[in-house]
This record gives structure tokens, C-alpha cells and sequence, in this order.
């Protein structure tokens, strides 16, 4: 048993430098905010608006379509792709506009319309809405609301 | 000394009866209640292990479920959390070769059991506490390393808790457990969800559920090996010959790792069913995905209603397990090979239920039919666990279900998704249902094939502990038993049989000969003793000891040697390396080894001469005398030689055959495989004739000079060989 005793503590000490997290993580669900519309499932068609109520007052948030959200504590530059050298050079970007051509929609109020969604030209397809909450520019929190929406007719 | 193994040889056809009905083969089909059964072997060990199988899929099935709550929390892609749910699975896979070489080496399932079960409830509910991609990983691969155990023990574990007689039962409960677990672990995140717990607060409950299960899991306690058959086989042998329980250690000779996988691999039903299970892994991995693309795209089902129906499903998995429990061991008892063909059939009626129901216009006619597919494929389980746990050793029972998951999950699941996939991608997602039938049918003909198979291996596994028993008890009463003893062994290369039922017999200090014509099989022979080949059935038996299925340098140990003719040398070492080389089972004493060269040197003057030349620069002659001078250094207990005249001159011959007869003075038994009728019979008093991989004569060596039939075939082709030179 002495070998698997060895394993379980090397095991544990691996996990603990590896980046597991005891302090600061969200254990019960994140009730900020409430999507409205869509419903979950909900075939839509475009331009799609997104509404949501928020408890919290003077809060930002991205929207994001079909991608993987930031982490948490990171900004919105964690968007650009790093073979974007150009971006990532200049403290301005990225912009709301270059987001918007990656899928990602920031604003300070509780609704946001997307104006397209890249498909792959199936009849139906299905795409993900997440949006998360920003404070001082940073995401906050590990908190992420979502609807699967079907987008009819994407072309 | 024949004597004794022909009693030998009795013994095991008086016993084979009482042997496989204590392995559960009664021939009737009845069975006792399984009540009864769980109220005389207790129902604890059942409830404990089927506990841990549930909650060991909680961490898998909750990543699976919560994988977009975890990639959204985490910020990393869902493709990655799916990569890491794949990654457990493979862990599970790999893992568990080890573990049951672990279980063989510290003989403590239920402490493996209860261990790994901590370790994973530990890695459960730290996944509540992951901070990025690589801690996920971590807990994901110790989770998946630490289910090994499921795989590898808790089968073996419950085949030695609970007799023959309720085992399809057992299983039949214990894997409704995988079904169990896939409608409570949703229904356990849906439930938390609801109470507001995000992914983190799931896995953190899940763990402490899963600590809670490990610790009512304390009490589970290894029986031992083969504790509810072989064990009571050998007790039943030892009471009908008479034998007094002792530990014989001298006999023991405890197969390590790779040699019981070997051996596990030389039962014909194991080999067919791993065959099987890689069909069957190409058959069962696909269909998951295909299903849910099928539901999505054919059915417009979305997220909740493919939910929905996935959550239905298992329920016609369970009711599948509760119809094999009422037959399978009915089938069993009356015929091992009955519950293998109806295990195929059922199989193959899944199959077929399955192909059609992409073809089915509505959905609900769809669901049924893959529910009575799946309900057909449950029933899967427990018949192949008995059929295939019933033909091996206790102790190798680990090896073969982790083999089993390997083909299953590893080797048949990666070219079933390469191939399969590449199918849906051009025909459609029906269409590849449909192709699934292929392998499904595939995997159903091969389970169902083994009925022929698994009878004979239960019966050779009732002949192998009765012959153990027979030989120890022949030990304890101080019986003289041969040094070497071949009994009944059949040998292939492939597909191609050379050995058919050779019983070879070599006493101490002996000095036989091997005689027959090209091919009969005499130099496969040395090789199935010096363990270069494994016989598909038989034994050797090496003072009394099985050795079958030891490796060869673990034989050269016990002191059994080979010098093959004409290869019997490392033609680029020196004689001098080459003495070295060969003296490493004189241990590790340079100065004893140094003076044991010396003194061979002293009767091989000759070598002593070239001590510094390369073996490959010295004649045929002289290899075969290094190879000799070899052996006598060693002084090993059986010398195997191979064709030690070949091509060599008559009077390097004479010089040879001294040596060999001086080599037998000093107390080493020799095997002269020969080509040379007259070169053999002058040397040796009893003599051995094969013919097509078959002994035709055993006897004094006088009486097979008056065999003409027998030697015409030897001169014969002597002079066929010099006409056509």
C-alpha cells in the first residue's frame, strides 16, 4: 500500500502547484443576471436581440456568440489572437468594433443585438450566447450566462 | 515413476466432473435463489462495490454534463473540456494493466478498492477547486487513473465473493450500476443546479458523496484467490487424494506480470473474445455520437430533449440486465457454451434492432428500438464477465478484464471513431448507423463462436489444478516424480499445429535422445521446454514445479539450458565474453565466475588457446564446443542440445559427443536432438522418436534400432539428401 499512498501525496502536492484555487471561487451560482430573451432552444432569426435584467447597477458586460469567454480577472484583450501583433501593440485596441468582427459585444446596458452570426450553411444551426459581467475592465467573477438558440435561415 | 503420472493422468479424468461443478458447470439448468445466495455470502460486498461504481462515474458524468458551465467558468474551449472527459476514459483503459499487476504482486483488492476509491472522490471534489486547464487535467487523469480499479479488481473481487451459482446474477446487478449512474449523476447536477450550487459547488458535493460511499466501502475484505472456485476445487482434490493442507513452497512458481498475460493469451476463448470486445469497442463507441448527432439532425431534438431521451434509454438497459439475470446462470450451469451462443444471438438481435431503427420515420418507433438495442447490449456484460472468468486462473482475472478494456476501449474505439467517423462525414449520420452493423454483427459472430471454445477451456482449467494438486500431493507423500515432465502438449505456430499431445518424460542425471525427420517437431520441442514457445495446451513440469508458462531466463535460473544448433554462441563477443555471458546465473561473484572460467579452460584447452578470438572467426566446431564448455560452466540440470553434429566433421563429432557424455557425468541431464540415428543411439540408453509432431516410439534406445518402420523415414531422407548432393 505504500506505493499507492506515495502516489495519492504526490498526486495532491501536484495538484496544489498546479494551480488549484481555494480562496475566491464561486461555489453557489452567480444571480446577477438573468437572461430574458431568448429562450433556451429558441429558433431565432436575425438581427437577434438579447435582453437580460441585472441586479447589480453600473456593471459592463460581453456578450459573446459561438466563443470560448475570457477568464476570469482577464480582459477583453485576451480576445485578440496573439498572431495579431498589430492590436496587441496598440493600448487601444481592442476597440468595440474590432469585438464585434470577433463575436464579442460589450455594453453598459441590459440588451445587445447581434447583427450576424458566422454559420457553416447547415438549415439549422445552433449557436451559444454567453454573457459575462466586467467590472473595471476585467471580467468578474466566474459567472457566465447562456442561451442555445437555433438561427433560422442563417444565410 | 510413470506410475505416478499415469495416476496422475487418472486423477484428472475421475475429478474433471466434480472439477466443473465446482466451477459452476453442473450440466443442470437450475440455479439456487439469489436470495439465499446473498443471505449465506452476505449482501455488504454487492451493495459496497456497486455503491463505488456508481459514484466512480459521478466526476465523469458531471463533467459531461456541466462541460459548458466549466468552459464558461474557466475560459477555456469546450472542445478542451471534451478532450478531458476523453482523457479519463482513456486513463480508466490504461491504468488498469497495472493495477492488476499491482493486485498481483500486494494480493489486496478490497484495500486497492477502498484506496483508489479516496483517491477519486478526493479528485472529484477538487475539481471544484480547479483554477485552469492543467489542474482540470490532473483531476481528470487521477480520477481516471484511480477508476482503473474498478475495472481491474472489483470484477475479480466479486468472482471470488460469490459462487458460480449466482455470478451472471452478481454481475447482472453490478453493472446495472454504469445504467444507475447515468440517470441519477444528471438528475444529482440537475438537482444541485436547482439548490443554486454552480459546477464548482456540484463536484464538491459529488466528492463528499463519493468520500461518504468510500467510507461505508471500509469493511470490504479480499477473500483471496479463487476463493469461491479453484479454492474450493483444490480442497475437493485434496480431500479425495488424501492430502494434508500444507504449503509446498518448493512448487510454487507464481507467474509474474507479463508471463500470467501470456498465459492468459494462450486460452483460445480469450484471445476470440478480446477479438470480440475490439469489434464490439468499433461497434459501442461511435454510437453514443452517432445517436446524438442522429437526434439532433434527423429528429431536431434539442440539448433538453435529447436529454430527455438519453435519460429514458438506460431504463431499457436495466430492464435488459433483469432478463439476463433470470436465465444467464441457468444457461450457465448447463452449458458454459449455451451463455456464450445466446449471449452472441442477443447481440446480434441489438445489432439488427439498431440498423433498423435508423430507417424508423418517427421518433418514437426510433426510441423503442434503440432501447430494445440497448437493453440487448446490457445484457452484453455479465454474460461475456462469467464466460470469460470462468476459463482463467483467479489471479489472472485482473489481467484479462484489463485486456478487456483495452481492446474494448482503446484499440476498438480509436479505429471505430477513425473509420466510422470518416463514413458519417460522406454518407450521414443514418448511414453510419446502419454501417455499424458491420462491426456489431462481427463482434456478435466471434461471442458467439467461443461456445465451442469455453467448454474445453473450463475443463483444461479443472485439468491444470488437478494435476497442480496431483503433483503436490505425489511431493508431500516423497513420491520420486521426473526432473522434466511434458504432458499432453499441443504446440502452433499461428494457425499452423506442429505438437500434437506430446508427453516427454526426462529423470535426473539422464541422457535421452530426440529422433525424427526434418519438421517432426523435435527443436519445437526443445523450445516449448526452454520456453522460447508456449504450448497452446499441456504442461511442463520441471521437478514437479509447472514452469509452462515461465520465461526462459526464469528457466535458465531453475537451471534448464538450450544450446541450438549451430546458434549456440554470440559470434561477435570473444570466447572469453562469451563465457562471461553466459555465467550470469552464477551470480554476481566476478572472482567465483573468473575461477569457474578458469576451469573450464582446464578441460576445453582448446578454447583456453583462442581465448581472445571472435566466436564468428572460429569453425562449426569449435562454436558448438564453446556452447558445451558453456553449459559445463554452468552445470545446469537439463541441457537441451540442438542438432549438435550438423554439418560438422565425424571426428570434431567424436570429440563433441565426449565432451556431452562428460558434461552427463557431472550430473547434468541432457536432450540430444538428432538428425544421426547412430551418432544418438551411441550415446544414450533411452531414446524418443517423432513423426508429424507426434511421439511415435518411447522406449530403450535398443528397441528403436528394431523399428524399421519407424527409421526407414530417418535413412530415407539421409538418402534422398545424398542422391541430391
Amino acid at each position: 500500500m505504500i506505493p499507492l499512498a506515495r502516489l495519492g501525496a504526490a498526486a495532491a502536492a501536484l495538484l496544489s502547484l498546479s494551480g488549484c484555487a481555494f480562496t475566491g471561487i464561486d461555489l453557489v451560482r452567480d444571480s446577477r443576471v438573468s437572461i430574458q430573451s431568448p429562450r433556451d432552444g429558441e429558433t431565432v432569426s436575425l438581427p437577434l436581440t438579447v435582453r437580460w435584467s441585472s441586479k447589480g447597477a453600473g456593471l459592463t458586460y460581453a456578450v459573446f456568440v459561438d466563443k470560448t469567454v475570457i477568464k476570469s480577472g482577464a480582459t477583453l484583450r485576451a480576445v485578440v489572437p496573439s498572431t495579431d501583433t498589430e492590436c496587441l501593440r496598440d493600448s487601444a485596441c481592442p476597440d468595440a468594433a474590432y469585438l464585434a468582427r470577433h463575436s464579442v459585444y460589450v455594453t453598459d446596458t441590459t440588451q445587445v443585438v447581434i447583427p450576424r452570426i458566422l454559420g457553416d450553411g447547415k438549415k439549422r444551426e445552433a449557436h451559444r450566447v454567453i454573457v459575462i459581467i466586467l467590472k473595471d475592465g476585467r471580467r468578474d467573477g466566474e459567472g457566465a450566462f447562456s442561451r442555445t438558440v437555433y438561427v433560422k435561415d442563417p444565410s | 515413476m510413470t506410475a505416478a503420472l499415469e495416476e496422475v493422468e487418472h486423477a484428472k479424468e475421475d475429478l474433471r466432473g466434480s472439477g466443473l461443478a465446482a466451477l459452476g458447470v453442473t450440466g443442470e439448468e437450475s440455479s439456487p435463489g439469489f436470495v439465499s445466495v446473498l443471505r449465506q455470502h452476505g449482501a455488504y460486498p454487492l451493495a459496497a462495490l456497486f455503491l463505488l461504481y456508481i459514484v466512480d462515474q459521478f466526476q465523469s458524468s458531471a463533467i459531461n454534463t456541466l462541460s459548458p458551465e466549466i468552459s464558461d467558468g474557466l475560459g477555456i474551449p469546450i472542445t478542451g473540456v471534451a478532450a478531458l472527459y476523453s482523457l479519463q476514459a482513456l486513463m480508466a483503459s490504461v491504468v488498469s494493466l497495472p493495477v492488476a499487476a499491482l493486485v498481483q504482486r500486494v494480493p489486496r483488492r478490497a484495500a486497492v478498492s477502498i484506496v483508489t476509491a479516496f483517491i477519486w472522490a478526493a479528485a472529484t471534489g477538487m475539481t471544484g477547486f480547479v483554477a485552469g486547464t492543467l489542474a482540470l487535467a490532473l483531476v481528470v487523469a487521477a480520477d481516471g487513473a484511480s477508476s482503473a480499479s474498478v475495472r481491474a479488481v472489483h470484477p475479480s473481487l466479486l468472482f471470488d465473493l460469490y459462487p458460480p451459482a449466482a455470478r451472471v446474477r452478481v454481475f447482472s446487478v453490478y453493472t446495472s450500476a454504469v445504467y444507475v449512474s447515468l440517470i441519477l449523476a444528471p438528475a444529482v447536477v440537475a438537482g444541485l443546479a436547482f439548490l443554486g450550487l454552480t459546477w464548482r459547488g456540484t463536484f464538491l458535493v459529488m466528492g463528499a458523496v463519493c468520500l461518504l460511499v468510500a467510507c461505508f466501502a471500509l469493511r470490504l475484505r479480499d477473500p483471496g484467490f479463487g476463493a469461491q472456485d479453484t479454492a474450493l476445487l483444490r480442497e475437493a482434490v485434496r480431500a479425495e487424494i488424501g492430502t494434508q493442507v500444507a504449503d509446498d513452497t518448493e512448487l510454487d512458481t507464481d507467474l509474474r506480470f507479463f508471463e500470467t498475460v501470456r498465459r492468459v493469451l494462450m486460452i483460445p476463448t480469450v484471445r476470440r473474445l478480446l477479438v470480440a470486445f475490439t469489434f464490439l469497442g468499433m461497434f459501442l463507441t461511435p454510437l453514443g455520437l452517432f445517436l446524438t448527432v442522429y437526434l439532433n439532425d434527423h429528429f431536431l431534438l434539442g440539448p433538453a430533449g435529447r436529454g430527455l431521451f438519453n435519460s429514458l434509454t438506460p431504463v431499457g438497459s436495466i430492464v435488459g440486465l433483469i432478463a439476463i439475470a433470470r436465465v444467464g446462470d441457468r444457461w450457465f450451469h448447463g452449458d458454459p457454451g449455451k451463455l456464450m451462443r445466446q449471449t452472441g444471438l442477443i447481440m446480434a438481435a441489438g445489432v439488427v434492432a439498431l440498423a433498423v431503427s435508423a430507417l424508423m420515420p418517427s421518433l418514437l418507433l426510433f426510441g423503442v428500438l434503440v432501447a430494445v438495442a440497448l437493453g440487448c447490449f446490457a445484457m452484453l456484460a455479465p454474460g461475456m464477465l462469467v464466460g470469460i472468468g470462468a476459463v482463467i486462473p483467479a489471479q489472472a482475472r485482473s489481467h484479462v478484464i484489463a485486456l478487456q478494456g483495452i481492446a474494448t476501449f482503446g484499440v476498438g474505439s480509436l479505429v471505430g471513431v477513425l473509420f466510422l467517423g470518416g463514413l458519417q462525414d460522406r454518407y450521414g449520420v443514418g448511414a453510419a448507423i446502419v454501417a455499424l452493423a458491420a462491426p456489431g454483427l462481427l463482434a456478435a459472430a466471434l461471442l458467439a463462436s467461443t461456445s465451442k471454445l469455453v467448454g474445453p477451456d473450463i475443463a483444461r482449467l479443472v485439468d491444470t489444478v488437478v494435476e497442480e494438486e496431483e503433483a503436490r500431493a505425489l511431493r508431500l507423500a516423497g513420491t520420486k516424480v521426473p526432473l522434466l515432465a511434458v504432458r499432453k502438449v499441443d504446440f502452433a505456430y499461428d494457425q499452423l499445429q506442429v505438437l500434437f499431445d506430446v508427453s516427454f518424460t526426462l529423470d535426473e542425471g539422464e541422457m535421452v535422445a530426440l529422433l525424427g525427420t526434418n519438421g517432426a517437431g523435435k527443436s519445437t520441442l526443445l523450445r516449448v521446454i526452454s520456453g522460447l514457445g508456449l504450448p497452446s495446451t499441456g504442461s511442463v513440469r520441471f521437478n514437479g514445479a509447472d514452469v509452462t508458462f515461465l520465461d526462459p531466463q526464469r528457466r535458465v535460473d531453475l537451471g534448464i539450458m538450450q544450446i541450438s544448433g549451430g546458434k549456440g554462441t554470440f559470434p561477435r563477443l570473444t570466447v572469453m565474453e562469451n563465457l562471461r555471458a553466459f555465467a550470469y546465473p552464477l551470480g554476481r561473484d566476478k572472482a567465483a565466475i573468473e575461477a569457474g572460467i578458469e576451469k573450464t579452460f582446464e578441460v576445453f584447452p582448446r578454447l583456453a588457446e583462442r581465448r581472445n578470438q571472435v566466436a564468428g572467426t572460429m569453425s562449426g566446431g569449435e562454436n558448438q564446443m564453446l556452447a558445451l564448455a558453456c553449459a559445463f560452466m554452468v552445470k545446469p540440470k537439463i541441457l537441451l542440445i540442438d542438432e549438435l553434429s550438423l554439418g560438422l566433421a565425424p571426428k570434431i563429432v567424436g570429440e563433441l559427443l565426449d565432451l556431452v557424455r562428460r558434461i552427463n557425468a557431472e550430473g547434468t541431464a541432457v536432450v540430444l536432438v538428432e538428425q544421426s540415428v547412430n551418432i544418438a543411439l551411441s550415446l544414450v540408453d533411452h531414446a524418443y522418436f517423432m513423426e508429424k509432431g507426434a511421439i511415435r516410439f518411447d522406449g530403450p534406445a535398443g528397441e528403436l534400432l528394431d523399428r524399421g518402420d519407424l527409421l526407414r523415414s530417418v535413412f530415407l531422407e539421409g538418402a534422398t539428401k545424398g542422391l541430391s548432393r
